[in-house]
């Protein structure tokens, strides 16, 4: 018999499977399963940093053109309204020989510890005759120990011959930056012709005319205490709410950290000034317990810590005055700058539904409600004399609670029992509250906080 | 109920879904434990064996490539090495010093064409094969490997693969033949009492 022959044979005969004895069954196995392979893919982690960069690009372009149009906050008797509508008076041709003078130095007083800032403006809104006299001797009053900077700025014009001649209205060349303390400062139009000066000159048009209250026009220089690009930046440290998990991380229960930064709408109010909307920017740290439920639905415990820290001012028009002598429109305006911090503490319940996008992607859609307790606050406001104080825990008022209803989205991508999470939020605070409240005078804030919070999920 | 495809089993398997494992299992347990048998896995390691075979199967799916051989294929690969890694461990002599089986070969056996065996039966003789011919046997004749490949698998000289592997076929081809006569005589014998 040839080998070939013999192998076939074999071959042939060795094809059908045996039938398996019942003792090798599955259920008599004792099989220990792999857990769910995953490949490594670079991918979704560039993704999921893409749409991270994306988000925080995203929150700071809106951060950035939201600043751009708080930054300068507008009362509701503005006075670059005052001024265009005073601007628009025709002076007689003698109105315009009257020499100005510049009222500069009033501004340059200093009250030391101050950081509330008064800025007095002044603009045409007096075109009679009057006998103006500068106001800084009433502006050296001291408040000890109070953080406001107090700064009074002159915005002066001389009258343009043309504009005199021609009789078009008076107008400011440069309309004055409320929020911007160096940019306040005295500018100064020049009559080419000498011929059209009165005789009967002016040394110090507006100190007699202003009504400048003593309290309001306590003099600071423009302290340290913040930049310019930074005046009227609320920075308010919202709790970030840290995203609850993906799909493998809380499969019963899981541990959720996170910390995010924020920006704020903190709308200021107080009934002697103006209400100020300021913006603000803060930091905030969540830590959250979250379980999931029926049907991808979510329970979310937790608590959070978030410091807000504002520079922010009140303003109040202090009228319009017109140095004839030295053909300058003088609008006094003055400012209360504030440099606030408040620490809070909150706790935050909600629930919410996850949506699996990939096995390792999930998005989540989570509504809380979180009572927050200001636990302490620091900085000025303005009491019922109008003068500024300091707070502290024997002035800011009894209401320390706040109440914010907040929605989050979250994008998680899934490690093994553990997410990465990026999130944005919203949170509104449902109510005003106080932080001085007087007879006359009531300073609240009601924080609107939008957020970007970056986490790290654990299962337990 | 449509069956599921290997592909099928396979994605799902890795999304850890023990249906699909279950599944996996009984859709080839048949052909691992056949291939156990065949290669002298005795009754008694047989559940062992397959269960770390399986083991292996399950943990290694991943690394399956579709594009590179047929699942069965690929089973049939990882059957082997791990028969053979088993068989290792027991350290098995495959030195070729004796050559009595050689002479036993009778020249003027042939296999009648129409003649079958059982499977059962032709795997019950060749599990009486000495174990350092069966794997040999097993891998060059069935399975179809090179003696090179051989060699490397039981990492001996590929001139012993091929003693080996002769000598296996000698060794089956006098069993085929004292199993032929037997069933001739018992056929003779049932003739003539009838």
């Amino acid at each position: 018999m040839e080998p070939s022959q013999f192998d076939d044979f074999i071959k042939s005969n060795t094809q059908d499977e045996l039938p398996v004895p019942t003792e090798l069954s599955w259920e008599n196995m004792n099989f220990t399963l792999p857990p769910a392979k995953r490949k490594r893919r670079i991918l979704p982690w560039m993704l999921f940093f893409l749409i991270g960069a994306v988000g925080m690009g995203s929150g700071l372009w809106y951060v950035y053109q939201h600043d751009n149009t708080q930054s300068q906050p507008v009362p509701e008797n503005d006075p670059i309204g005052i001024q265009s509508q005073n601007s628009k008076i025709s002076p007689p041709k003698e109105d315009a020989s009257v020499d100005m003078t510049h009222p500069q130095d009033a501004g340059e007083n200093t009250i030391t510890g101050n950081n509330a800032e008064n800025q007095k403006t002044f603009k045409p809104e007096r075109l009679a005759k009057a006998d103006m006299a500068h106001p800084q001797d009433a502006g050296e009053n001291t408040i000890p120990g109070n953080n406001a900077i107090s700064q009074k700025t002159f915005k002066t014009e001389r009258l343009a011959k043309t504009d005199v001649e021609e009789g078009k209205p008076l107008s400011l060349s440069q309309a004055p930056k409320s929020n911007d303390i160096e940019s306040a400062k005295a500018e100064t139009l020049s009559l080419t012709d000498p011929s059209l000066l009165d005789s009967t000159q002016e040394t110090s048009p507006v100190r007699r005319d202003l009504p400048a209250p003593c309290a309001f026009l306590n003099v600071l220089p423009v302290g340290p205490v913040r930049s310019t690009s930074s005046e009227n930046r609320l920075t308010v440290s919202s709790h970030a709410h840290a995203d609850p998990d993906t799909k493998h991380a809380a499969k019963s229960m899981a541990l959720l950290v996170s910390i995010g930064t924020n920006k704020a709408q903190m709308n200021h109010s107080s009934a002697s000034l103006n209400d100020a909307e300021t913006p603000a920017w803060g930091n905030s740290y969540q830590i959250l317990l979250e379980k999931e439920l029926k049907n991808n639905w979510l329970f979310s415990i937790g608590l959070g810590y978030r410091r807000l820290h504002s520079t922010f001012y009140f303003e109040k028009d202090l009228g319009t005055y017109v140095n004839f002598s030295q053909r300058q429109v003088i609008r006094q305006t003055r400012r209360v700058f504030h440099n606030n911090y408040v620490d809070m503490a909150s706790l935050n319940v909600g629930v919410g539904k996850q949506f699996i996008i990939s096995p390792r992607w999930q998005s989540q859609f989570l509504m809380y409600l979180s009572p927050s307790y200001r636990f302490r606050y620091t900085g000025r406001a303005i009491d019922d004399s109008e003068s500024i104080i300091a707070l502290g825990p024997n002035t800011v008022a009894q209401n320390k609670w706040l109440l914010n209803a907040d929605a989050a989205l979250r994008f998680s991508y899934s490690l093994n029992k553990t997410d990465l999470i990026v999130g944005v939020y919203l949170s509104q605070s449902l109510a005003k509250s106080d932080l001085f409240s007087g007879s006359n005078n009531t300073t609240t804030v009601q924080p609107r906080v939008f957020g970007l919070n970056l986490g790290i999920k654990r299962a337990l | 109920m449509v069956e599921s495809s290997d592909q099928q089993l396979i994605q799902e398997c890795l999304k850890g879904a023990q249906r699909s494992f279950k599944a996996l299992y009984e859709k080839y347990q048949a052909y691992v434990y056949t291939i156990c048998v065949r290669y002298g896995v005795s009754t008694i390691d047989i559940k062992d064996h397959m269960q770390v075979i399986f083991m292996e199967i399950f943990n290694s799916l991943d690394r399956y490539d579709a594009t590179k051989a047929a699942f069965k294929t690929w089973i049939t690969r990882i059957t082997i090495n791990q028969i053979l890694h088993q068989k290792r461990k027991r350290n098995i002599d495959y030195s070729t010093g004796g050559s009595d089986e050689i002479n036993l070969i009778d020249s003027g056996f042939t296999i009648p064409v129409d003649w079958d065996i059982d499977q059962q039966e032709l795997y019950a003789l060749l599990n009486k094969m000495p174990a350092k011919y069966i794997t040999a046997f097993n891998l060059s004749i069935i399975d179809g490997y090179t003696h090179s490949e051989i060699a490397e698998q039981l990492r001996i000289p590929e001139s012993t693969s091929r003693v080996l592997v002769h000598r296996g076929r000698i060794w089956a081809m006098k069993q085929l033949r004292t199993h032929f006569k037997e069933m001739v005589s018992l056929f003779d014998n049932n003739s003539k009492t009838i």
